[in-house]
């Protein structure tokens, strides 16, 4: 059934998807929040380049993340000169590209929510004497609730189910960029379908119980409270 | 001690509105600001939190909260906010709610006062109901008790009956007459509901077009003929006063105000209580003789004082001097030229109906 190198792909996937949805979440949450509430001109741009990996083929973003952080890359110079080396075919390269692919899957869900927060809510905090760190955290978060659910899995999810990207650059190297579906392609390069199969359905599973979830959840939700959600946007939909 | 508070504020907000507002506010009582929507009303009120932005100066209780170079920041003022929706978090329960306001406030409330609060409201029931569930009723009420669990230096309150149907409406005002006996701050209350303005407010402003028109005593203001001209078929006068008697037998009670005695139908007043009543102008007629052959209840001896038509309207205004207080009358223009009426003249004024409020 499953070897030794498919466990270490299993895991390294795991730990990936672990990490990089922990710093999604981080890195997400102000920029979901400028998103919902600006009126600035550069809204319309920033929300461009975070949606861009919806769009894009994975393999045009791992080709010009792996320029630029290649040796000769300005990305790649800078980490040289912080004596962090370069980063394609490494473990960190897998997590920096896949923050970048996975950007929109959590900033889009944490925006919607955000932005049916009604200002009405930060006004009366703000009357009860909330500062506005003290909003962000004792009223925004709190009633973006779902949306950070939904934004950690389909954030978790989607990092284990890329590709292109990874192959581009992470390569193939077991136990340090080899991920699941990177194992599926080298098994049935190899001709091992049996193993390949195994695989292939833990994925579709673990794929299909994770979007039940969220689904279920969001009707759930909508329901209960249909002010307080909106409905998954339909660029979301499509790219899943 | 409660100390004047002073708002001065000017705000262009585009070349049709402009906010102009000078004021000078009671230690404490209900102040109404009365006006049509669009007046400025609600902008006036958003500026004094802070939540909009107006150039000049607003003192409140001896604290600066902005002139040239200062300006805090909502959340630095010691304001209670009531929005027109309850805007309760809805994440919290109803007692998380209120500690919400109370953890964050500057001066600690003592438990004995939101104890009192809490019961004069009736809100302990709902207290571990979430915040979400409640009525709106339930929900204003609690939006008012959180506002108040800062100790806030004054209470400003953004229609808060808007939202709700009538019944509700009647009942917050309850509520609201037995807090303001508890408040020593003073309160802004905006609306543009004559009945909750005569219902709860001591003092009244009056606003027209982003400006202050009149600012005084409720009863003052409305027996203005400015105030008249301004609510056309809605003016009225309010009189103040105490239950001197009531005659059972009858269901009519008397109500002796600055000036003179009026019957009234006596349904659930008690003696010696105070009471407030509403008179429209359109219900006083005026006659140069006492009517004993009438079936009005209420003829009072007046003098005019003053008198005016702008000729848009039909009918002529009388402001009617009747002791201390005063009455608005509406009559044709056909029956004040009949009757010759003439400033400083002594007539009878025929009350057809008083309302209670």
């Amino acid at each position: 059934m499953l070897d030794s190198s498919d466990l270490s792909a299993i895991w390294l996937t795991i730990k990936l998807a672990f990490l990089v949805t922990l710093i999604l979440l981080v890195i997400g949450t102000p920029i979901a929040w400028w998103l919902a509430r600006t009126s600035s001109r550069l809204r319309g741009v920033v929300a461009a380049v975070v949606a861009l990996p919806l769009v894009l083929p994975p393999t045009v973003l791992g080709f010009y993340l792996l320029v630029a952080f290649g040796p000769q890359g300005t990305l790649g110079q800078l980490t040289q000169t912080l004596g962090l080396g370069t980063l394609p075919f490494t473990f960190w390269g897998l997590v920096v590209a896949s923050v970048i692919y996975s950007l929109p899957f959590v900033v889009q869900p944490l925006q919607n929510a955000m932005e049916s927060i009604q200002e009405e809510s930060l006004e009366a905090a703000a009357t009860l004497g909330a500062s506005p760190l003290d909003r962000f955290f004792t009223v925004v978060i709190p009633l973006s609730k779902v949306g950070y659910t939904t934004a950690a899995v389909l954030g978790f999810a989607h990092t284990i189910g890329e590709f292109g990207v990874v192959l581009m650059i992470g390569g193939n190297i077991p136990g340090e960029t080899q991920l699941i579906s990177v194992k599926i392609y080298e098994h049935v390069e190899a001709l091992n379908y049996a193993q390949a199969h195994t695989l292939s359905i833990g994925m579709l599973l673990f794929s299909f119980v994770v979007l039940l979830l969220v689904y279920s959840q969001m009707n759930g939700k909508q329901m209960n409270r249909k002010k307080m959600n909106r409905k998954p946007s339909s660029r979301n939909k499509g790219a899943l | 001690m409660t100390q004047q508070s002073y708002i001065r504020l000017w705000l262009e907000r585009s070349e049709r509105f402009q906010l102009e507002v000078e004021l000078a506010l009671n230690t404490q009582g209900i102040t109404a600001v009365f006006g049509e929507s669009g007046c400025g009303k609600t902008t006036l009120l958003r500026c004094i939190a802070g939540l909009d932005k107006a150039v000049g100066k607003v003192n409140i209780n001896g604290n600066t909260w902005q002139d040239e170079g200062v300006c805090l920041a909502p959340y630095q003022r010691s304001i209670g906010y009531v929005f027109q929706q309850a805007n309760l978090f809805p994440h919290l329960t109803v007692k998380g709610n209120l500690n919400y306001a109370r953890t964050r406030a500057k001066k600690k409330i003592a438990q004995e006062q939101v104890d009192h609060l809490i019961d004069l409201t009736d809100i302990r029931p709902l207290l571990n109901a979430s915040a979400a569930e409640l009525s709106g009723g339930e929900a204003q009420r609690v939006a008012i008790v959180r506002a108040l669990m800062t100790e806030p230096d004054i209470l400003l309150m953004d229609e808060p009956l808007a939202s709700l149907d009538s019944t509700r409406k009647d009942s917050i005002l309850d509520y609201l007459n037995r807090l303001k006996r508890a408040l020593s701050i003073p309160v802004l209350y905006v609306t543009h509901s004559l009945e909750e303005v005569s219902r709860i407010a001591g003092d009244v402003i009056l606003m027209e077009k982003g400006r202050v028109v009149q600012h005084g005593a409720v009863t003052n203001v409305f027996s203005s003929l400015t105030t008249d001209k301004l609510l056309g078929k809605d003016a009225s006068v309010i009189l103040e006063g105490r239950i001197t008697d009531i005659e059972h037998a009858w269901q009519l009670a008397d109500l002796q105000f600055d000036g003179g005695t009026l019957k009234i139908n006596s349904l659930c007043l008690e003696q010696g209580q105070f009471a407030r009543a509403r008179i429209l102008a359109k219900d006083i007629s005026v006659s140069l003789s006492y009517h004993s052959d009438s079936s009005f209840l209420n003829q009072l001896q007046a003098q005019i004082q003053d008198m005016s038509d702008d000729g848009s309207q039909g009918y002529v205004t009388l402001k009617l001097k009747v002791g201390d207080s005063f009455l608005l009358a509406h009559i044709t223009r056909y029956s004040c030229q009949r009757l010759n009426l003439q400033i400083g003249q002594r007539v009878w004024a025929n009350i057809k109906t008083v309302a209670i409020i």
